[in-house]
């Protein structure tokens, strides 16, 4: 691998963490191929502030919940750069109703985005991987897994879904040379997340996150020092989920 | 260049490294002998498919297996031959 240019997918790459994974990952020496489903205008100022920091970038448009969709972007990537070394799946939806109240296709909005998505792209790319003997793979979940916020049994299950695919293909790929981890953000100031403030927590407790923080973890788990870990969920949160809740004395 | 058993044999060691050292022969199964996994054989038919542009179908040769033994000849057979296997 030495002397070749690394080459990463991000999808969701327009917007908050996601266009913060991309600066990152493109700041790290990666050539990103940069996904988005309809920000358009987004993605392209993010991949124009990555080039005119003199990085490599590509832009994409892709639904990452349709097959046919995956398989040209998969296509499009290897097409052009021959290979792929890391794979974040980061498009996610966050659409919270009370279970009570939810549709069937509401609920399966949300699951088709951020776990069968990233069930589409794992299985499109893990092929390309596996000629390669290596890569790394990055999903993105959520810290609502564990302390959900009411209206959130679609996310909360869809993330859950994302940690429990991460250790069984971990398992799976594992000893061919692919890494599959996870990162489980806290609340993280972004355009996604503006509509559930109240959900998870507006005041009490740690700072709001910021993309930043996130990216920078990510952009570990795809570094060579991250070799070693493997089927993992890594939380940052800025210790919410440490945290006891103010006036608890017990 | 053709594929031969020699080539896949090499071939299985590159996708299963912990038979490096072993002696392989033809009549040697696949799985049973070798514990070549769904994941290997996966890898193994993109290798095949790559460096000799030749289709590998698991389910059909797999389909043979009480016959066939799932031997590494057979494989090789199957790859010449597919419906002759």
């Amino acid at each position: 691998m030495s002397g070749q240019q690394k080459v990463a997918i991000v999808t969701g790459g327009s917007r908050g963490i996601g266009a913060a994974i991309s600066r990152a990952l493109a700041a790290e020496g990666h050539w990103v191929h940069l996904v988005y489903q309809s920000a358009a205008a987004a993605a392209s100022d993010v991949a124009a502030k990555i080039a005119a920091d003199g990085y490599a970038v590509t832009v994409h448009q892709a639904d990452v919940g349709a097959e046919a969709d995956v398989a040209r972007l998969v296509r499009d990537v290897q097409s052009a750069a021959g290979r792929i070394d890391v794979l974040v799946n980061n498009a996610g939806v966050i659409n919270d109703r009370l279970l009570a109240q939810a549709s069937l296709a509401q609920w399966e909005g949300v699951l088709r985005i951020n776990l069968i998505g990233t069930f589409l792209m794992c299985r499109a790319v893990v092929p390309v991987m596996l000629d390669q003997a290596s890569g790394r793979i990055i999903n993105l979940s959520s810290n609502s897994v564990r302390i959900p916020g009411p209206g959130q049994t679609a996310y909360a299950a869809s993330k859950g879904g994302v940690e429990a695919l991460t250790r069984a293909l971990a398992v799976e790929v594992g000893r061919k040379g692919i890494s599959v981890n996870a990162v489980a953000p806290g609340r993280v100031k972004t355009d996604m997340t503006d509509p559930v403030v109240t959900q998870l927590g507006g005041r009490a407790g740690p700072r709001w996150g910021v993309p930043e923080d996130i990216s920078g973890l990510v952009a570990f788990l795809a570094s060579d020092a991250a070799d070693y870990i493997q089927g993992q969920t890594m939380t940052a949160d800025g210790g919410r989920l440490i945290t006891r809740p103010r006036g608890n004395s017990a | 260049m053709d594929l031969t058993l020699d080539t896949l044999i090499n071939l299985i060691k590159e996708v299963q490294p912990g038979l490096r050292d072993t002696t392989i022969t033809g009549t040697d199964s696949v799985v049973d002998d070798l514990a070549i996994d769904s994941l290997d054989l996966l890898q193994l038919s993109r290798r095949i498919s790559r460096d000799y542009d030749l289709d590998l179908d698991l389910d059909a040769w797999n389909a043979g297996a009480d016959e066939h033994k799932r031997s590494v000849s057979s494989l090789l057979g199957f790859l010449a031959a597919p419906a002759e296997v």
